[in-house]
């Protein structure tokens, strides 16, 4: 799942939106809408929902450091241990990481990239279109953070409570008049939700590049080809521990 | 392909650090809205400023009682103070996030 995907870039057409009486309200921000059923326990499984892939990537992103450290203390000593075949793929993280890195190693090499089998796809196309990824992504992160975070929570359609966040925190929260204590906590939980999904995709960018950065040394310095591996090896680590949801 | 990736990590760097430039104040407000009644319709419960160099205003929601005395509207404060903790936990994250973003990028 991906995390971007459930932020809509959204024209605001209140003055809600806008922290100062008077100052027009942003060009566009990012919209991130729950609407709950009216039944208590159906609400809080739906909330769930979105909450467990938001909580599963954070849990993947805590182990990273750890992972860096680990990649960096056991790099492969053979061939065979970062070679892998194009029809069935690395069988790990690890494994393709470490067959981007040696690829790029040897790219200047060609009689020894045989070797590996893949060097032409890695540093070729496939790794072109990695790279795109990366930057379309990357653009998507900063537009996320910098844009104006609109959370509404919505029981049956009508609204329970919005709250409007810059990336600074700067947040104004509007309450349904009869809104009870109970959906309070619900959208206190959508909201919660919300912008641990904005911090997570932005702590994996900069994971990514303190990765890249941390092994460039190994590239020569060069951390716009250190990029695209460490990008892979995130989301792969990421996918690992994203599961299906079970509601 | 590695002068587009240099130039979109300046550039992301460039962002970034435009975004750490401009924290010196964060503002949180609590507003009930009654639905369906359009602009007018909202009403500031509380609201609560506060500033890097460790200034702070508070506006609380008061409550007059049947004798006349003004109290704080404590179910309502503990609604905002709940919005600030949540603000200020999410910037601390997200700067936090930023500035190892941009340390690494200046690196490179």
């Amino acid at each position: 799942m991906n995390l971007l995907d459930t932020w809509e870039v959204v024209v605001p057409n209140a003055e809600a939106v806008s922290f100062d009486i008077g100052t027009p309200p942003p060009p566009s921000l990012m919209h991130w809408r729950m609407d709950l059923a009216p039944d208590l326990a159906e609400a809080r499984q739906q909330i769930e929902a979105r909450a467990t892939p938001v909580a599963q990537m954070a849990s993947a992103l805590q182990t990273l450091p750890e992972q860096f450290e680990q990649l960096a203390q056991t790099p492969p000593t053979t061939t065979e241990e970062v070679s892998f075949s194009l029809e069935t793929g690395p069988k790990s993280a690890t494994q393709e990481f470490w067959g981007l890195l040696r690829a790029a190693q040897i790219q200047d090499a060609p009689a020894e990239a045989v070797h590996f089998g893949v060097v032409e796809n890695l540093l070729g196309p496939e790794a072109e279109q990695v790279m795109q990824q990366f930057q379309r992504e990357a653009e998507k992160i900063l537009n996320l953070v910098s844009y104006l975070a609109w959370v509404e929570t919505r029981v049956a359609g009508e609204l329970l409570g919005h709250t409007v966040m810059g990336w600074g925190s700067d947040a104004r929260t509007y309450w349904a008049t009869n809104a009870s204590q109970q959906y309070i906590t619900l959208h206190e939980q959508t909201l919660a939700t919300a912008l641990t999904s904005r911090y997570v995709v932005l702590r994996r960018l900069s994971l990514v590049l303190q990765g890249a950065t941390f092994f460039s040394t190994l590239l020569s310095g060069q951390v716009w080809l250190a990029v695209p591996m460490l990008w892979q090896f995130v989301n792969r680590v990421v996918a690992e521990f994203q599961t299906p949801a079970t509601t | 392909m590695a002068n587009e990736i240099t130039q979109a990590l300046k550039n992301t760097a460039t962002k970034i650090a435009e975004y750490v430039d401009n924290i010196s104040t964060m503002s949180v407000q609590t507003n009930y809205v009654l639905v369906g009644g359009g602009a007018d319709a909202t009403q500031l419960e509380a609201k609560t400023v506060v500033k890097l160099d460790g200034d702070s205003t508070n506006t609380v929601p008061l409550v007059k009682g049947p004798d006349g005395n003004v109290t704080v509207d404590q179910e309502l404060f503990e609604i905002h103070k709940a919005n600030v903790a949540t603000a200020v936990d999410y910037r601390s994250r997200m700067i936090a996030a930023l500035l190892n973003a941009l340390q690494a990028l200046k690196s490179s």
